[in-house]
């Protein structure tokens, strides 16, 4: 645990941000079963367009917010913007939690949207403690957070919604709570003279886009869009497609998406790992992005079988386990020491802007479909945004830029 | 289907949102935020 019954000692602060973040993962795949299903009952009733706005209202907000919470990190302070930003999450949870109106809903979507900023200052608290050297292997700990917080968060939100549909985002603002005291009574305050210093001579965008890397930049972001808007029709409709194709409840949901979780784990940290000893970050992009293609094309149609689902399931897990972290890769690997951290910030705006529009296109075209083949629309213009994705992945090569580096890890 | 009328002023005001955030993301990248 994080606690120390020795004040004397500086502690390091990896083990408590390690924990931030996985409670703030927690925290929010809770939410991923629950949400639409709870706006779109009979206590809201929800029309799509009202959903998706409730879905994707949070990452529109940090698309703007989360880089602006970043830079005040680097000027304040880590240890104050993590705290706000972590009790502005558990007050957005409570007021969704006790909403009795759509507008409600929406206002802790937002609350929790503008103050997302934990994984961000979290990250920037862990380059200021590592040293280049041992920063791969802590921000593997990031990783590994984000992974187990997204296997439990939504098995965790189904239980928990099954007992009461309000109650998963009471438990979540109460972890966001709990997660809050820790962190103002036991985080130290990283942030050194030097990161400081790293922040103000960012590098401008035309040393960004230089050494003809600005083709290979956009090829990058444009993937990244893709197959973050690919994959967030699916994440946004899974538990309403599953409610009305197979007649499963949020605690049914919740451990679909918690073996989609765990598959992701052992697939980022066993298989991919061993993988990328060679670089073929490219080709295994390509890959991912395909059979996340062909799995979205074959979920509206799986038969009304557990084990089926299950298969395309694990396609669909696998794919993205293939494509999210090659893309980062491939992002670092493509810009030099200097403008990696601001490559990997348009790299993370990307797919906040993709988590916006893929709700959007998702339930807008819901509305081509009855309840027997619910979202097959949607399912289908996934595919094809994630083949658009694939055709993307091609068009990147890495060989094109110059000065790689192979230090993996953003400045900042 | 909810009536059409009240749902466009609505509409209306999520993309001027939307675009409002994207030029607020745009000046945070020119001015070296992001």
């Amino acid at each position: 645990m994080a606690t120390s019954s020795d004040p004397a000692k500086p502690r390091s602060p990896l083990g408590l941000i390690f924990l931030t973040i996985l409670i703030d993962m927690i925290g929010f795949g809770i939410v991923i079963p629950v949400l639409p299903v709870y706006a779109e009952g009979s206590r809201f009733g929800a029309t799509p367009t009202q959903l998706s706005i409730l879905v994707g209202i949070y990452s529109l907000l940090q698309l703007v917010f989360s880089p602006i919470l970043g830079h005040l990190s680097d000027r304040i302070g880590r240890k104050p913007v993590l705290t706000v930003s972590i009790l502005g999450t558990a007050i957005g949870f409570f007021v969704t939690g006790s909403a009795n109106a759509y507008w409600m809903l929406l206002l802790g979507r937002i609350i929790d949207g503008i103050s997302g900023g934990n994984i961000a200052t979290g990250m920037a608290c862990i380059a200021d403690v590592t040293t280049k050297e041992n920063r791969s292997k802590s921000m593997g700990l990031i990783g590994a957070a984000f992974g187990v917080g997204f296997m439990i968060g939504p098995a965790l939100g189904g239980v928990l919604g099954k007992i009461s549909p309000a109650l998963p985002f009471f438990v979540a603002g109460g972890l966001a709570l709990v997660n809050c005291a820790l962190v103002a009574m036991n985080l130290p305050e990283t942030l050194t003279p030097e990161a400081q210093e790293r922040a103000r001579h960012r590098a401008s965008i035309g040393e960004v886009f230089s050494h003809g890397r600005s083709g290979l930049i956009f090829a990058i972001l444009a993937s990244q869009l893709a197959s973050v808007t690919g994959f967030s029709i699916m994440t946004s409709l899974f538990a309403l497609f599953c409610e009305k194709r197979f007649g499963y409840d949020i605690a049914h949901t919740g451990w679909i998406l918690f073996y989609v979780g765990f598959l992701g784990v052992l697939m980022q940290g066993g298989v991919l790992r061993r993988l990328l000893k060679r670089p073929i970050e490219k080709q295994l992009a390509v890959i991912g992005a395909g059979v996340l293609a062909i799995s979205m094309y074959f979920l509206p149609s799986t038969p009304p079988s557990l084990g089926m689902l299950l298969l395309v399931c694990a396609g669909i897990s696998v794919g993205n386990s293939f494509v999210t972290p090659t893309l980062n890769g491939l992002a670092s690997r493509s810009s030099d020491a200097h403008t990696q951290g601001r490559v990997l910030g348009l790299l993370a705006s990307a797919g906040s802007l993709g988590r916006f529009v893929g709700p959007m296109i998702g339930f807008q075209l819901l509305r081509f479909d009855s309840n027997e083949n619910y979202a097959r629309t949607s399912f289908y213009a996934s595919a094809a945004i994630l083949v658009l994705a694939l055709v993307c992945i091609t068009m990147v090569s890495p060989g094109a830029a110059t000065a790689p580096t192979p230090d993996a890890i953003p400045e900042t | 289907m909810k009536p059409v009328g009240r749902f466009s002023s609505f509409a209306i005001l999520l993309v001027i949102f939307f675009f409002i955030c994207v030029a607020l993301w745009f000046a945070l990248f020119f001015y070296r935020v992001i």
